[in-house]
């Protein structure tokens, strides 16, 4: 997945990613499986920041429901992307993802603990479903990564292959879980499928501090990641700490997709997909990678919401089968294309 | 999710395959040392296979807990059914019949070993348990679980014709039909601008519903009301969010856990999610000060039995209560 030196002319993709979020937010406001379109929610939106109390059920579908969930969305997405870049920076593994060392399976667990064991235990109005997903999520990579600690040194081939072997066996539980008790087989598989749907402004709130925190944190050890790409030794001899800024960046990894996946679900291949397409754009230098990446999942998840919620309406498509079905053949597209030029 | 909704899925997912079925040369198989005498009796089922009998069974396992349902309601001797699923806890003296397991995952040794002479089964019920229990000699009877109130109501009279109840069979049905013509007698002066839109499901997503083809949309239109999910593409479908606001439900039909929670507790717990769960919050049923809300236990309601006529009377005077007060002086029922 090499791609040329960037020039300055690459730079003009950040602004242009940005024009393309923002459109993409306007179109996704406008469209639905209700009849509210995209000049309803301008006035709505308008009308909101003035102050104007959720009325009619035009209202509630502009800022209640479409609103949060194209917010969520472009977050979602940006969290996938940025952890997913990270991820193959770390393993220096093109294939590397979000999710490899063990979020996915410790986040359904808990999804799963959550929806069948937390039949009305709400805290409020608020599902347990999300919180339950990120702790089991973070106490999983956490158990991956304790197993290869060894006298402050990462075991990068150990993480890889205990995160493979801990998620699967905790995929197994969670089938036999799910198989127990039936009456959650629906729930769970629509949330093994990834979803937005159920987008509210507290899961927001949810996601917000570790977007911020884990996006800062990344930022920060940017220049890092640059080096993992040449490999240990020489990241050592440039004098990066290398086993430090690995955990660092480990942990603001797994924060990240940890969050990301408590509110939507377990959606594949955006965090797979959007860093080769940002650095086939932008080129391998993270700072400018990152951004760039950051954009462009937030575009790409927004756009296959829109096709998950408007495809079929007023039945909505599970989001996930969405992002690799386009996904699949753009990365094909996008391998072979790269190896050509 | 409740447990009757997985099933009525799962039928419908199986119903689709089970029609490429060629099942007949195993039912031949079976028969073919065993001619019909006279005065044996032959029925054909949805999955139109055939079963001959000479004397009615006497010893019947039911795979459905609504088919245990309509066992009871047509007045067999408890004796005479062997087995349930583990799902079948009405009435209560199901709850004492032998266990064989569930729906899609009947043991066949446990139904071996109860020696039935007829098996009752729905499209839900794997077609390899079906093919299994017939090639160990077993008669399985299969029945139709999607459709109307009308396809409950044949298959009580199937049910009644193979159990040798006929004249059962037939009298409930006649009986339930009566209840619901009276019904709609009552409610057919309802203009339709009097008829308010009703939306049967989950309140948090994913909002499950029931859409045209369903028992429970004929249930809503039956009682005098407007399903919001009449356009829905499936019988069983579940609705966006933002369609649902958009049709403005007035009155939510919802199912709850008699072992978890009162119908109090279920209605008031609605109620609190209709006012403060952002989405519904700006709809009719959020910003009512006391919603109209009828909370149906989930087995009541859910499974395709007799007892869908109780609901649908309850239903219909929740939402037309006028017409039952302003007749109760002509001695209605």
């Amino acid at each position: 997945m090499s791609a040329g030196s960037p020039g300055r002319s690459q730079w003009i993709w950040l602004p242009l990613a940005a024009l393309l979020l923002f459109a993409a937010m306007i179109v996704s406001l406008g469209s639905g499986s209700a009849a509210v379109d995209t000049g309803d929610a301008v006035r709505v939106l308008l009308a909101r920041l003035r102050g104007a109390p959720v009325e009619s059920p035009v209202d509630g579908i502009v800022w209640d429901i479409r609103l949060p969930r194209v917010l969520l969305a472009v977050l979602v997405g940006a969290l996938l992307a940025v952890s997913g870049a990270v991820m193959q920076a770390f393993f220096r593994n093109v294939m590397a993802g979000p999710y490899l060392v063990g979020v996915s399976s410790g986040a359904a667990l808990g999804a799963v603990l959550a929806m069948i064991l937390g039949w009305g235990i709400h805290l409020g109005t608020f599902s347990t479903v999300p919180l339950s997903a990120f702790g089991v999520a973070i106490a999983v990579v956490g158990l991956v990564y304790a197993l290869n600690r060894r006298r402050g040194r990462v075991h990068t081939e150990g993480l890889l292959l205990t995160g493979i072997a801990i998620s699967a066996a905790i995929s197994a539980l969670v089938a036999v879980i799910v198989l127990m008790s039936r009456d959650a087989v629906q729930k769970v598989l629509f949330w093994l499928l990834g979803s937005l749907a159920a987008a509210r402004w507290d899961h927001l709130e949810i996601v917000l501090p570790y977007a911020v925190i884990g996006l800062a944190v990344v930022w920060w050890r940017a220049r890092d990641l640059d080096l993992f790409m040449w490999g240990d030794v020489t990241g050592a001899a440039l004098g990066v700490q290398v086993d430090r800024s690995r955990t660092i960046l480990l942990a603001a990894a797994s924060l990240m997709t940890a969050a990301a996946v408590a509110v939507s679900g377990i959606i594949g291949f955006v965090g797979l997909m959007v860093p080769h397409m940002a650095r086939f754009l932008m080129g391998s230098t993270h700072r400018r990678l990152l951004p760039l990446a950051a954009m462009l999942g937030g575009v790409l998840l927004l756009l296959a919401d829109l096709l998950a919620r408007t495809l079929w309406a007023p039945t909505e498509l599970p989001l996930g089968a969405i992002t690799a079905l386009v996904g699949a053949p753009f990365l094909v597209y996008l391998c072979t294309r790269s190896r050509r030029g | 999710m409740s447990r009757a909704r997985a099933h009525i899925l799962l039928v419908a997912c199986l119903g689709f395959l089970t029609g490429f079925a060629a099942l007949t040369p195993f039912v031949e198989a079976c028969s073919a040392g065993d001619p019909p005498q006279s005065g044996g009796r032959t029925f054909t089922d949805a999955l139109d296979r055939t079963i001959t009998w000479s004397t009615a069974p006497g010893r019947i396992v039911s795979l459905s807990p609504n088919l245990t349902e309509i066992l009871f309601a047509l007045g067999l001797e408890p004796e005479s059914i062997v087995g349930v699923t583990r799902f079948c806890d009405h009435p209560p003296e199901a709850g004492q019949i032998d266990v064989v397991g569930g729906i899609v995952d009947p043991n066949l040794e446990r139904i071996a070993s109860l020696e039935p002479d007829l098996v009752l089964a729905t499209r839900g019920v794997p077609l390899e348990t079906m093919t299994s229990l017939e090639r160990l000699g077993l008669p399985v009877y299969a029945l139709e679980t999607r459709g109307e109130i009308d396809q409950i109501l044949t298959n009580i009279r199937l049910i009644g014709a193979v159990t040798g109840r006929r004249a059962a069979g037939e009298k409930l049905a006649d009986t339930l039909q009566g209840r619901i013509d009276r019904l709609t007698a009552r409610l057919q002066d309802v203009p339709a601008a009097e008829r308010p839109r009703v939306y049967y499901g989950d309140l948090e997503g994913p909002h499950w519903t029931a859409g045209p083809g369903s028992f429970i949309h004929a249930l809503i239109t039956l009682a005098g009301g407007q399903n919001i999910a009449a356009q829905a593409p499936a019988a069983w479908t579940p609705l966006s969010l933002e369609t649902i606001v958009a049709a403005d439900p007035q009155v939510y039909l919802g199912t709850f856990d008699p072992a978890a929670e009162s119908a109090d507790e279920a209605r008031a717990r609605a109620g609190d999610l209709l006012r403060n769960h952002e989405g519904w919050r700006a709809t009719r049923l959020g910003k009512a000060t006391s919603p109209r809300i009828m909370m149906v236990a989930t087995d009541r309601l859910q499974r395709p039995g007799p007892r869908v006529i109780d609901v649908l009377e309850e239903f219909a005077r929740f939402l037309h209560p006028h017409c039952w007060e302003k007749s109760t002086g002509e001695g209605g029922r």
